[in-house]
């Protein structure tokens, strides 16, 4: 018995000061089990279905061509947006805006949907909002290829800036779940938080630049509080990737950069403490 | 279900999971046939097993007194929240908990196990057995104090947790072993095992929600059982399915022991507990009010709940002598009123 003892081993003696070091922690030599639970929790939804875990690529893809049709077929007119027909350029901030939208709604819902998990298992509480995240992103890239596709077809890419897509979509990834250490278990403890998350992503699809241009506002002090939403900062990086050709470190987008940084790090701050406070108290109340 | 059901053996209380197979369970008690273990100081021996595979406790192996200990709580105290509303849950939050109501559960549990120890929880309801089987399972954490684990648990306790309906036996087997830490290789090892004891045959390969709950709790604990756990936690009633598979059960726990396995036993059965356990601890009030052997621990038990029991009878009594008073009194009111 004792050959083995080492590896399993459990205590509540020296547990880290900070959220940040319990959560480094928890997902230390985890990286196997996550990706496998990501997996299942794809399987898991779209389990029973002849097509399985294809509608998660399906279901976005008819929005993508309802939208197509309505933009580049119904509104011919709808005009171009800097020089872009419009369809481009919904089309390449829908696709991030899919998963921002998956992860921070999904997110914050996902130690309630996986209560068993805290309430029945010994189980590493933040690893549910990796795996979470994880299978939100494995259908975003998914998505991601269809929209390459679709681009390299229609001639707006291949460019050599598409190379920037492996520093936003992970930086996109790390934001995002960086938000959930603090909305998963504030959601878990209060279920006004988690209606309050879903009421607030409905308004943010039409407050963010999916559909129009930030860049292009008029009035300067609303143009510069906009850069205070991180989800422009992604979706126009996604557009400087995919459309504009344009490099993610620009004069243009400096502020922005260094907005999006600060605001990563203060929530790690938050995320920490609310982690690590409630952690603990979470089982007794789900 | 207190202190009534101490000399009940195996109280069926969450049975209903009969449904499963159809043979049903005979109401009658099913004597806990681990019989031998303490044989000698105990008054009543267990009766003898028709069924009885032969296997007696004695083969048991003695615990490891100088390995390093497989649990250990240090003062642990457990309070919880008691939140008077959602706005106050909601309110809590961001106040740190000030002002809220507090249960305490447990008050500064101490004590060591070590390994091949089968050691018995007794206690009244609200005693603290289920919150200190929870720490150990790493599910609830201290408010106060420490709680170290060595080796790999596995709980009877809520059997079917964890399960997805819509995933296959199979994929929940797979699913449930990798949260409980094993690899891909261990996994296929034990796979054929699981589904062989679950006696699930072709269903293994049907989504989970067409199960019983006889089925499902099968299934649970045919994982738990394989994993090949150093630390058993078993709460109470083992009513897996019928009793023939309840015997199936019983029968792999011993196997269990006799390798050396930490057990910790929670049960009112003195069947079960005087044939499997070696030790017993009685809590009281969250609180660790006897440490020892079993026979001591049962004694202590009986004579607080006997204690308990004599306080009810004395207070309904007297209830009934008051009432016999006051007819007393209205009938001798009425003589007079009479006359």
């Amino acid at each position: 018995m004792a050959d083995n003892s080492t590896a399993y081993f459990y205590t509540t003696k020296h547990t880290e000061k900070t959220g940040i070091g319990a959560i480094i922690r928890e997902h230390k030599g985890q990286g196997k089990k996550i990706l496998r639970l990501a997996a299942g929790a794809l399987r898991k939804t779209y389990k029973g279905a002849l097509l399985g875990p294809m509608w998660a690529l399906i279901k976005p893809s008819f929005t993508l061509f309802i939208m197509w049709f309505a933009f580049a077929v119904g509104l011919r007119g709808s005009g171009s947006v800097n020089g872009y027909p419009r369809f481009y350029f919904m089309l390449t901030g829908y696709i991030p805006w899919f998963y921002i939208n998956e992860a921070i709604v999904q997110g914050a819902r996902s130690i309630r949907q996986n209560s068993q998990y805290v309430t029945k298992l010994s189980f590493p509480m933040s690893n549910i909002m990796t795996f979470t995240n994880l299978a939100s992103l494995i259908v975003n890239v998914g998505l991601t290829l269809i929209m390459y596709v679709i681009l390299v077809i229609k001639g707006c890419c291949p460019s050599v800036y598409n190379l920037q897509f492996f520093f936003y979509c992970p930086m996109m990834f790390i934001f995002f779940w960086v938000l959930t250490w603090t909305t998963a278990p504030m959601a878990a403890f209060s279920k006004d938080f988690e209606n309050l998350i879903s009421s607030v992503m409905t308004g943010m699809f039409w407050l963010s630049g999916i559909v129009w241009d930030t860049a292009s506002v008029k009035n300067e002090a609303i143009r510069i509080s906009l850069y205070f939403n991180p989800i422009n900062y992604f979706i126009n990086g996604y557009r400087r990737t995919f459309l504009y050709g344009q490099p993610m470190i620009a004069e243009d987008n400096y502020i922005e950069t260094i907005i999006m940084f600060a605001e990563l790090f203060v929530l790690m701050l938050i995320g920490s403490h609310y982690y690590r406070k409630l952690r603990r108290l979470i089982p007794d109340v789900l | 279900m207190s202190e009534e059901i101490i000399s009940d053996d195996m109280p069926n209380a969450d049975n209903s999971d009969n449904a499963g197979r159809g043979q049903g369970s005979p109401p009658a008690a099913v004597p806990a046939d681990m019989s031998g273990k303490n044989a000698d100081n105990v008054k009543p021996a267990a009766p003898p097993d028709p069924d009885d595979d032969g296997i007696t406790g004695e083969d048991f192996p003695e615990p490891d007194y100088n390995a390093p200990p497989a649990v250990v709580f240090e003062d642990v105290h457990k309070s919880y929240y008691l939140y008077s509303s959602d706005k106050a849950r909601f309110k809590a939050m961001f106040t740190n908990n000030r002002g809220v109501k507090q249960h305490p559960a447990l008050n500064g549990v101490s004590f060591t196990i070590y390994p091949g120890e089968s050691v018995g929880f007794i206690g009244r309801n609200g005693a603290g057995k289920s919150t200190i089987l929870k720490m150990i399972t790493g599910v609830s954490f201290p408010t106060g104090g420490d709680v170290t684990v060595r080796g790999k648990v596995a709980a009877m306790l809520e059997l079917t947790a964890g399960f997805s309906p819509e995933m296959t036996g199979r994929e929940n087997i797979r699913m449930k072993a990798t949260l409980l830490g094993l690899s891909e290789d261990e996994i296929e090892g034990i796979m054929d095992d699981i589904i062989d004891f679950a006696e699930l045959d072709e269903y293994i390969d049907q989504p989970v929600r067409t199960y019983s709950s006889g089925m499902k709790m099968r299934l649970g604990f045919a994982i738990n059982i394989n994993i090949k756990p150093e630390i058993l936690v078993i709460d109470e009633a083992l009513s897996v399915g019928d009793a023939r598979f309840r015997k199936k059960c019983r029968r792999s726990i011993r196997g269990l022991i006799r390798t050396g396995v930490t057990v910790l036993f929670v049960s009112h059965s003195v069947d079960a507990l005087t044939t499997t356990c070696n030790r017993a601890i009685y809590l009281k009030e969250g609180k660790v009010e006897f440490d020892g052997s079993v026979v001591d621990a049962l004694e202590l038990y009986n004579k607080d709940v006997e204690e308990i029991r004599r306080r009810r009878r004395e207070k309904r009594e007297a209830k009934k002598k008051k009432a016999q008073e006051r007819l007393e009194k209205l009938k001798q009111k009425k003589i007079k009123d009479k006359g």
